[in-house]
């Protein structure tokens, strides 16, 4: 025993109940160490090392941390110089674009029996392998139509000279069909956006001014009989005038939208007749057909009696019943509702550019 | 050791802990560093945060209440057998 140590005491102490059931002595000393931290004052540990230490240990997800910046590091990397893709433009279908080109105008008329006749004239080798035919898609034709348009009204725009120059035999006849087909692939979108924007400006005294641009084309057009673009070439002309003129044309013409299609709502396939061919397709398949029809249901009534042969006839009917029967004699349609229980008739006297889109859009039902 | 040492050395141990609650914190922190982990007085005190001789006085302090708790106990030890 010393003076500070007492052996008797150390003795009692270890004899005490429960005495053996002390923990071990590391584990004391741990305890011990950590009751001391746990006590020390705060400010003995600077922030930043208390920062540092916290940072080692296993539950911080600094890996994770670290990770995150680098996968956002290279995105912002990769996206750096690149435009953030904005909404893009509804397709439109079918049918949207196509009231629009047949909206009637005043200088149209006179020329258009020019490049109607030249279509007419046009040889039968200018078939070109962009013709579509009723057995094909309906998805391929409805997309063809739809592209066909702006790329042909660009094309009346730009490639005079080349019509003009495009006067051959059928070897020239057939690469001339393809290369039109190409390029309106080409230009669809730029071209569709750019002919919305002309179509939907306020009305201006353009008419006249699109007279006499679009007569020396049509012209031109007429001049290069036989030629593979002739019969596109016609399209081309009717669409280039209407563009031009439907500003002046009265504000809801372009705006023809699918869903004023009232009347070819309820008709699945259609059987057209024309000079001796007859074709029957479905709606999907008819292109622009649809929207044609329900513009001519719509536009005015004729009054007069019908005089002259049948030029042209449609029947519509919806899961094998007849729905509607059309006739074109002359200048107006002949137009009977064979519903059951709605018959009734009535003539239509549609403007003569409706009338040849409709012959047009026949015509390449027909694959004529 | 006989039975009759276990059970006096155990008695005692019962009556050393009961002193041991009747200590202050600081001396029975002192006496239990020193007697039950082998500290010497130096390691009392640096792990207390103490003085040399402040450690010491309080660890004699804490050895002087102690004994006089188990003065009893401590009596039968110094009596001969």
């Amino acid at each position: 025993m010393t003076g500070l140590r007492d052996a008797r005491l150390h003795k009692a102490l270890e004899s005490a109940p429960d005495g053996d059931m002390r923990p071990a002595e590391r584990v004391r000393r741990e305890i011990l160490a950590k009751a001391h931290q746990a006590v020390a004052p705060a400010s003995a540990v600077p922030w930043w090392k208390a920062l540092w230490e916290s940072a080692g240990r296993r539950n911080s997800p600094w890996n994770a941390a670290f990770a995150t910046l680098v996968i956002a590091g290279f995105v912002t990397v990769l996206w750096f110089d690149r435009e953030v893709p904005g909404p893009l433009p509804e397709t439109t279908q079918a049918g949207a674009p196509v009231p629009s080109a047949a909206t009637p105008a005043p200088p149209v008329p006179p020329a258009a029996p020019a490049p109607t006749s030249a279509a007419e004239t046009a040889s039968p080798a200018t078939t070109a392998p962009a013709q579509i035919k009723p057995a094909k898609p309906a998805t391929d034709a409805a997309t063809r139509a739809a592209q066909s348009r702006p790329a042909e009204m660009a094309q009346a725009r730009k490639s005079e000279p080349a019509l003009s120059a495009r006067q051959s035999g059928p070897a020239q006849e057939a690469a001339g069909g393809a290369e039109p087909a190409r390029e309106r692939r080409a230009d669809t979108k730029s071209l569709r956006d750019e002919d919305t924007r002309a179509l939907a400006k306020s009305a201006q005294p353009q008419a006249e001014a699109a007279a006499p641009a679009t007569a020396p084309l049509q012209g031109s057009v007429g001049a290069a009989a036989g030629t593979a673009a002739a019969p596109r070439a016609a399209p081309m002309a009717r669409p280039a005038a209407p563009v031009q003129a439907a500003p002046a044309a009265p504000a809801p013409a372009p705006v023809i939208a699918p869903q004023r299609d009232a009347m070819a709502s309820g008709w699945t396939h259609a059987k057209v007749s024309v000079g001796g061919r007859e074709v029957e397709v479905e709606r999907s398949q008819a292109g622009r057909l649809a929207a044609l029809l329900g513009a001519i249901e719509r536009g005015p009534r004729g009054e007069d009696p019908l005089e002259g042969p049948v030029a042209l006839k449609i029947e519509l009917s919806e899961q094998g019943a007849p729905v509607d029967a059309l006739e074109v004699v002359g200048a107006q349609v002949r137009w009977a509702r064979l519903r059951a229980g709605q018959r009734s008739s009535f003539v239509a006297k549609p403007e003569p550019a409706q009338l040849q889109a409709l012959q047009a859009e026949v015509n390449r039902l027909t694959g004529r | 050791p006989s039975s009759e040492d276990t059970a006096f050395w155990r008695a005692a141990g019962r009556q050393l802990l009961q002193c041991l609650d009747e200590l202050p914190e600081a001396q029975r922190a002192a006496f239990l560093l020193h007697h039950e982990d082998g500290a010497s007085v130096e390691d009392l005190a640096q792990r207390l945060g103490l003085q040399f001789e402040t450690a010491k006085s309080r660890l004699r302090y804490a050895l002087q209440k102690l004994r006089g708790c188990m003065r009893r106990y401590l009596k039968v030890l110094e009596t001969p057998a």
